[in-house]
């Protein structure tokens, strides 16, 4: 074995050095005089590295952290899954209601499609699905525009997210 | 037969923690308070800034905590949170993390380092710090880790998110650094 780098030696001193290369370089080490001098240069530069004591945490770190704690949790005092279902519906109630409300070229085609469903193998779930309060909302639905039906599909993602965070919670 | 109080794993500080035990969360934060500060500290090298660093450290530990699944060691996964709130930090201050800053190093300093060796221990340690605070904070972080904390590269490659020979690469770069900066004052070299 040649003179090997000095990436070698410091492989070796950090324990990174795989049995056989272990083997092969204690082996050269003991007919290197300059090697073994490398090494002991090394050693000593590890040393120094390796026996620096760890900085303390200050007094009370401990004590501070746990307050904090108590703090931001009393701020968070609902669950983001509560916030999402809130802020879907929310979103969603705006887009229904503004829906209603507006023009209705959108609402047409979504006529069409009722009336398609109310024709095939549907037509009694969705006569059922019309005879519950406030379906007399859906028919018209979006009425407005396309950013109204964004706004109501936006509203139900996070509807759908909150209600998955709150499951996930609940199994937890 | 002398009573020998129960330590509690790791693992089970854990899963109380994930339950919302804050007692377990605060034992965990005991166990690793000074090693978070610590990296926290020499990476930054602001004392100051160090503390409340490692304090949002323990903070998005707590919050995130129940999707730890156990796949890494509870300690890596801590240190990881550790290494991303210190360079968030050094973000926030537009210090860039990978450029050296002059070593600012003079044997006036250590006057007793130019004829023998250290007087005591006190002097080593303050040299090791200024001898750290002129590597750039990635290559210092993970000097730290491996050196100050005896963390493998192996464990250092999962914290930081490097490939193995990357670390490697960055220890040997930091360490030729400081062995250039330091063996002059520290005498360690072959004729010493």
């Amino acid at each position: 074995m040649n003179c090997p780098e000095l990436q070698t030696f410091e492989d070796y001193l950090s324990g990174e050095l795989t049995d056989p290369q272990r083997c092969e370089l204690e082996a050269h080490l003991q007919g290197c005089q300059s090697c073994r001098r490398v090494l002991a240069r090394e050693q000593k530069f590890d040393a120094l590295l390796r026996n620096q004591p760890l900085l303390k945490a200050p007094a009370g770190f401990r004590e501070r952290l746990l307050a904090a704690l108590d703090v931001r949790d009393s701020s968070r005092a609902y669950p983001e899954w509560l916030w999402a279902l809130g802020l879907g519906l929310v979103i969603a109630t705006v887009g229904l209601l503004a829906g209603k409300l507006g023009s209705r070229p959108l609402g047409r085609i979504l006529h069409e499609i009722t009336a398609l469903v109310s024709q095939s193998n549907f037509g009694k779930t969705a006569e059922s699905l019309q005879s519950l309060p406030g379906a007399n909302l859906l028919p018209q639905f979006p009425g407005g525009n396309s950013i109204l039906l964004i706004n109501f599909l936006i509203g139900g993602v996070i509807l759908c997210w909150g209600l998955w965070q709150m499951v996930k919670a609940l199994r937890r | 037969m002398g009573f020998q109080a129960h330590t509690p794993a790791d693992e089970d500080l854990v899963s109380a923690a994930q339950r919302g035990d804050r007692q377990a969360f605060g034992q965990l934060v005991e166990r690793y308070q000074d090693q978070v500060y610590d990296l926290s500290c020499r990476t930054l090298g602001d004392p100051t800034r160090a503390q409340d660093v490692a304090q949002e450290a323990f903070i998005r530990a707590w919050r995130a905590i129940s999707s730890f699944k156990g796949q890494s060691k509870f300690s890596s996964w801590l240190y990881r949170i550790a290494v991303n709130c210190s360079f968030s930090e050094l973000r926030r201050r537009a210090i860039p993390a990978d450029v050296s800053s002059e070593l600012d190093l003079e044997r006036s300093d250590f006057p007793s380092l130019a004829s023998q060796s250290f007087v005591n221990e006190l002097e080593k340690q303050d040299l090791v710090e200024k001898l750290l605070r002129s590597l750039a904070p990635v290559y210092r972080s993970i000097v730290v880790l491996h050196y100050l904390h005896g963390l493998s590269c192996e464990e250092i490659s999962g914290i930081t998110e490097r490939p193995v020979g990357t670390v490697k690469a960055y220890l040997h770069r930091a360490r030729a650094r400081l062995r250039s900066s330091a063996e002059d004052l520290l005498q360690i070299r072959e004729s010493a």
